[in-house]
């Protein structure tokens, strides 16, 4: 029998170069430590090149002209399509709405599908711990039809109290939304055990997956939800871009958000008939240039592996937490046991805005805030935390940079 | 460790000893005028009271929940807010944007509040400076609101 190959884990110092920013250095030229991933991801030399290749070479509008350059252009952004539907495992490309990110997913999921069913009464069920993106686009379209929206408790290590969300399906609950990852406590949710749940109680489940893609493999077949919404920008690829997967059915049945040209079969004066799925949503130009860079940043997360990414950044949580609670005063908000390498943090004594600033100044980036999730503070009653997000091309370096930074700042705040 | 200036940043010595001074936090006795401002970027607060007679700010305390340069502002605007008319401290507020936003000239009628010229570089944070300006202003004009409703 032949001995197994050898499977080479992917050389992440060599990866990192291919990132051409992170190279920079910052305040009297100090090197940039750019621990604010989850705000946004830097972009790999291949993405950068593909937009510029893009302009230079290929700049047309899609779908509409008989022209080389528009079948090239054509070509590119649905090949843009097909590979998001590959990287989530989605049974078809049709089924991949292309947007501007998750918030315009959750937007599109709320007026098209969520307000034509809503009753005076019904209830949209989310959970403490979601971006806003996932609690106002409900509120909204909640308001004009005389529902509601409730939210699933967190836990105080931050989990989400799930036998709680599961006893809130109740018969009223028109959808659930769940973040797959939180932008704040790094909480990775069971979302294959809450989509069952809601499979049982006959409640679509719409999944935000903007912390999830960049970091873990998704399956969306195997988590069984019925949405699923992220963005392109946190996964290497441009700003200005996402994707909405629902299933051909749901879409099918979903009148269009926006109207406009791309979208329509026949206009008349009187009424128009619409395009089917998913151009039916895709109304104007899109961001092109931007799926172009997407789709190359896709193929770049591919070559790594997901399944590699999500291990390397397990080591790099790892050493950051731990380092992180060698700081005195230092608390970390969310300690769950799935827990992708997002770590908040609060300094006895020093505000999150001047923590950042000062850390800042040694050339640390980090989020400080309330991270677009005003419950989530309420819940732990906090008005804001500092916040290191971690990639795969970060160092342990990086986070005992961080902690360096930190004891610093502490000694003239604290 | 102690921390170089050089190191500090925007936190010069003078503005941590007013972040961390209890001057003008003890609550108000009379209060003719009060207004909260939330600064949406981090969820910061601040409440500001005001005493007033014949037009001008008698008395002014505030209470924070804030960062270092929202609690240093608001503890500078007690030590220049007293005897002030709602003129002054509309141009006072209209000087001190100006003066973020790299207007040299605008700093020169400020007092101590002039040290906040040192910030300018931290645009990000022009919001938390500003904070207790937006609390003092919006009460004066709840209090001439009142006033006006009151003359009807």
């Amino acid at each position: 029998m032949n001995a197994p190959a050898a499977i080479l884990a992917p050389d992440f110092h060599a990866l990192r170069a291919r990132f051409p920013l992170l190279s920079r250095r910052v305040h009297d030229d100090k090197p940039l430590v750019y621990l604010d991933n989850a705000n946004t991801a830097q972009k790999p030399d291949v993405v950068i090149a593909a937009v510029d290749g893009f302009y230079r070479e290929r700049n047309a509008n899609v779908s509409r002209a008989v022209h080389a350059l528009s079948e090239e252009a054509t070509n590119l952004y649905e090949g843009a399509r097909s590979a998001l539907a590959r990287f989530i495992n989605a049974p078809s490309a049709q089924e991949l709405v292309l947007t501007s990110g998750t918030t315009m997913a959750t937007n599109l999921v709320a007026y098209s599908y969520l307000l034509p069913r809503l009753r005076p009464g019904d209830v949209v069920l989310t959970t403490v711990m979601e971006h806003h993106a996932n609690i106002v686009p409900w509120q909204i379209v909640a308001q004009r039809a005389g529902a509601s929206v409730r939210a699933a408790p967190v836990l105080d290590n931050g989990e989400l109290d799930v036998d709680a969300f599961i006893a809130m399906l109740g018969p009223q609950v028109k959808l659930a939304c769940v973040t797959h990852v939180s932008n704040v406590l790094g909480t990775i949710n069971p979302v294959a055990r809450l989509a069952a749940a809601c499979r049982r109680k006959g409640v679509p489940l719409l999944v935000d997956g903007s912390q999830a893609v960049p970091h873990l493999p998704v399956d969306v077949r195997a988590l069984g939800c019925d949405f699923y919404a992220f963005t392109g920008h946190k996964m290497c690829g441009p700003t200005g871009t996402g994707a909405l997967w629902a299933r051909r059915g749901i879409l099918a049945q979903m009148p269009p958000f926006f109207g406009g040209g791309e979208m329509i079969r026949e206009v008349r004066i009187e009424s128009s008939t619409y395009a089917d799925p998913p151009q039916r949503f895709e109304a104007g130009t899109p961001n092109i240039a931007g799926f172009v860079g997407l789709a190359e940043a896709v193929r770049f997360l591919e070559g790594i592996g997901m399944a590699a990414i999500a291990a390397r950044e397990q080591e790099l949580l790892r050493h950051a937490t731990a380092r992180l609670r060698e700081v005195p005063g230092l608390r970390i908000l969310g300690e769950a046991a799935d827990k992708a390498a997002v770590i908040s943090f609060l300094v006895e004594g020093a505000h999150a805005h001047d923590l950042a600033t000062l850390l800042d100044l040694e050339g640390v980036a980090v989020r400080s805030g309330h991270h677009c999730a005003h419950p989530l503070m309420q819940r732990f009653g906090v008005p804001a935390t500092c916040r290191a997000s971690f990639a795969f091309y970060n160092t342990e370096a990086e986070a005992d940079a961080l902690v360096a930074a930190l004891r610093k700042a502490r000694t003239l705040l604290a | 460790m102690s921390v170089p200036q050089s190191d500090a940043g925007p936190y010069s010595a003078m503005l941590l000893a007013h972040a961390r001074s209890s001057r003008h936090q003890q609550p108000l006795v009379h209060i003719d005028a009060t207004a909260e401002a939330v600064n949406a970027l981090c969820g910061d607060r601040i409440t500001v009271m005001l005493a007033l007679s014949a037009g001008r700010i008698r008395d002014y305390a505030f209470q924070a929940e804030a960062c270092v340069l929202t609690r240093a502002t608001a503890s500078l605007l007690g030590d220049w807010l007293p005897d002030r008319t709602v003129a002054q401290v509309q141009a006072l507020r209209a000087g001190c944007a100006r003066m973020l936003a790299g207007d040299a000239g605008a700093s020169m009628h400020l007092g101590e509040l002039a040290a906040l010229s040192d910030l300018v570089q931290y645009a990000a944070r022009h919001a938390c400076i500003l904070l207790p300006f937006a609390a003092v202003c919006t009460a004066l004009e709840r209090s001439a609101h009142k006033h006006a409703e009151d003359c009807r």
